[in-house]
Formats: structure tokens, C-alpha cells, sequence
């Protein structure tokens, strides 16, 4: 892998560690969620400073040009975490639904006394 | 269809909070144990989404109950608690668990100590009392966290697990504010937080038994995901403590 372009995947890896970092200090982030965040950006560090071992996985996977193999990991990774949060909707939408109705009955109850 | 049910008589300045989650087996030996001894306290159970006889039973017994609308979690239910305790002008709030692990009597020194000492939290140890049985596994996270508290404050706190707790106004009143307290499993992480703010933190022996029915919240392999959950809030607590405590050297 180029120089430049090692030192350009290690700055936006540590970038955005920072980023995520910065986020969980300030409480817009949950730990729970900061976890696969970390985990990425950890992996896409690594990867820059030892990009030999980009070239040995893809070589055993059988991939011919080795910055693939990080697109691919990335989006697997982006994949997972997406995923992850449309479960998190899903639940988020159910509980918002039995909120409003818990409120609304209340509501009648208050009105109707 | 009341937040906020059953109970009559005039308020104690204790109240002795009780998250359950579908504990239809224990929960009423549980209340006929703490009433059994006619303490000068308030009870309160916080039923977080029970789907068993858990509520009906609680009602029966004439105890008061708030019921959460869905399950939050341990540490979300005994939020609940607290912006209750606050609510109602509590001086103290003692922590206990529904399950029977935990020994009304402890109760009663919990509250001496809190008095005397004039502590902000009283943990109940299972380790400072003669017996206790605990599972290999839960013995290495708890050392585990025991070192780290140890590291991070100085101070040696044997059972940072325990659920058994006496808090003080002051302290549940810090709890019960939006994004001040674990929504799952308060453990170490709460406990390095409040030292590092330099509450008063005090141990005393408690008689914990061990469970005799239901799963446990940390059973096996969950025990590993835990340890890892609790090590990244404690590592976001450092952070935020040395983020502040920086910026006041600085400002």
C-alpha cells in the first residue's frame, strides 16, 4: 500500500475514534452503541499500520487487489450496524406506542374525574 | 389505570424499594419478611413489566406499587424509584432486591449505619459476613472490578454487585436525573463514578443468600459481555471525570 495513502486510512481512523469519543463524553452516545463503533474504527486503524495483513487475508480469501478487502470489511461492518439499528426502531416504535396510549387513557381518566 | 397503587398511612423518611421482574415465587415471602419486622419504613415495588402474578400478589398484600409501562431494566426500574423517592421528600432509600437474596434484618443496620456514619451510600457485602457461595466465574469478574475500583480511587469495595444499598437523599437525588444512572445494570461503574464526585461510600456485612428459583440476570457466557459492558462505562467514566477535572485546572 502507498505511504500516502496509509497515513490518510490512519488519520481518518483516528479521527473518527475521536469522534466517537468525543460523543460519548458529551452523552449523545450510549456505550452500548459506541461498542461496534469503536470495534470499526479500531479494525480500519490496525489496518493502516499493518496493511501486510490486508494483503495475507485477501491473498487467502483469494481477493485480487487488496484495498477490496477493506471496502468489503466496511461494509459488512456498516451493514451490521444498520441492521442493528433498525432493530433498535423497531423496538423504539413499539415502546413510543404503548407510551402514547399509556398517556392517552391517562389523560381520559384525569379528564373524566 | 394509576401510576401509583395501593398503600395508606402516614410517610416514614425511609423508603425500601423493590424492582421485580416476574417474581411471582419469592416476592411474597419477600414483603411478608420486611413487614414481619415492623420497621419504620415505607415499602415500594417497582414492577417492571411482569407478565406473572408478581403485581397481583404485591396488591393483595396491600403493598404499594408503580407499574412501568414496559420493561426497562433493572437500573431503569430503580431509577423509577428514585424520582419517586425524590418526589416525596425521602431522606433515605434503601435498595432490595425481590428475589429473597437479600436478609430484611440487613435493613435495619443499613439505616443505623447510614444515620451514624452519615453516609451517602451503604453497601451490604456478602464477602464482610462469615459464609458466602459464589459461582467461579462471577468470582473473577467481581476481583476483577474490585481491582480496578482499587486503582481508579483508592478505595477497596468488596461487593461493588451488591444490590443491597442504602442510599441518602443526596445520592438518589443525583440518581434519578436523566443520563446520571446505568439504564441496566448499575455496578462498578456507578460506584468509581460517585467516588470519584467523593460521596461517602461505606460497606457493612450483609446476609446474601443464594437463589432458589429463576434465572439469574449474568448466567454463563453473559458473564463475559457483561464484564466488557461495565469495562466500557468505566472507561467513558474515566474520561468524563479527567475531562472535567481538566477543564476546571484549565478555566
Amino acid at each position: 500500500m502507498d505511504n500516502v495513502l496509509k497515513v490518510f486510512i490512519l488519520i481518518c481512523g483516528l479521527l473518527f475514534t475521536g469522534t466517537v469519543v468525543g460523543l460519548l463524553l458529551k452523552k449523545k452516545l450510549s456505550e452500548r452503541n459506541s461498542i461496534i463503533w469503536f470495534i470499526g474504527s479500531f479494525v480500519v486503524v490496525i489496518l493502516s499500520l499493518m496493511p501486510e495483513t490486508l494483503q495475507v487475508i485477501a491473498n487467502f480469501i483469494g481477493i485480487d487487489y487488496p484495498p477490496s478487502l477493506l471496502f468489503l470489511l466496511s461494509i459488512l461492518i456498516l451493514l451490521y450496524i444498520v441492521f442493528k439499528h433498525s432493530v433498535q426502531i423497531s423496538l423504539l416504535n413499539d415502546r413510543i406506542k404503548e407510551l402514547t396510549q399509556h398517556i392517552a387513557l391517562l389523560q381520559t381518566q384525569k379528564k373524566a374525574r | 389505570m394509576s401510576l401509583v397503587v395501593g398503600g395508606v398511612g402516614s410517610m416514614s423518611h425511609t423508603l425500601v424499594l423493590i424492582p421485580v421482574h416476574n417474581e411471582e415465587s419469592s416476592i411474597g415471602k419477600v414483603l411478608d419478611e420486611i413487614n414481619g419486622l415492623e420497621l419504620d419504613v415505607d415499602v415500594m415495588v417497582i414492577d417492571d413489566g411482569s407478565v406473572d402474578r408478581t403485581a397481583d400478589i404485591v396488591l393483595q398484600k396491600g403493598i404499594q406499587i408503580i407499574f412501568l409501562p414496559y420493561n426497562l431494566g433493572y437500573g431503569g426500574a430503580l431509577q423509577t424509584g428514585f424520582k419517586y423517592a425524590v418526589s416525596k421528600d425521602y431522606k433515605y432509600l434503601i435498595q432490595f432486591d425481590g428475589d429473597g437474596q437479600h436478609d430484611a434484618l440487613n435493613i435495619v443496620q443499613i439505616m443505623n449505619t447510614m444515620e451514624k456514619e452519615n453516609a451517602d451510600i451503604v453497601i451490604g457485602s456478602r464477602f464482610l459476613s462469615a459464609k458466602h457461595g459464589t459461582g467461579f466465574l462471577k468470582s473473577i469478574v467481581i476481583n476483577f472490578f474490585r481491582l480496578i475500583i482499587k486503582l481508579l480511587t483508592g478505595c477497596s469495595i468488596t461487593d461493588p454487585t451488591s444490590g443491597l444499598q442504602g442510599l441518602s437523599r443526596k445520592t438518589f437525588c443525583y440518581y434519578s436525573r436523566m443520563g446520571n444512572y446505568p439504564a441496566d445494570f448499575p455496578d462498578a461503574d456507578i460506584l468509581i463514578t460517585m467516588l470519584s464526585l467523593k460521596y461517602k461510600v461505606v460497606e457493612i456485612p450483609a446476609n446474601i443468600r443464594n437463589r432458589t428459583s429463576g434465572v439469574s440476570m449474568h448466567a454463563g457466557l453473559r458473564s463475559l459481555f457483561y464484564m466488557a459492558k461495565i469495562m466500557l462505562s468505566i472507561f467513558v467514566v474515566i474520561l468524563r471525570t479527567k475531562v472535567v477535572q481538566g477543564g476546571r485546572e484549565v478555566g
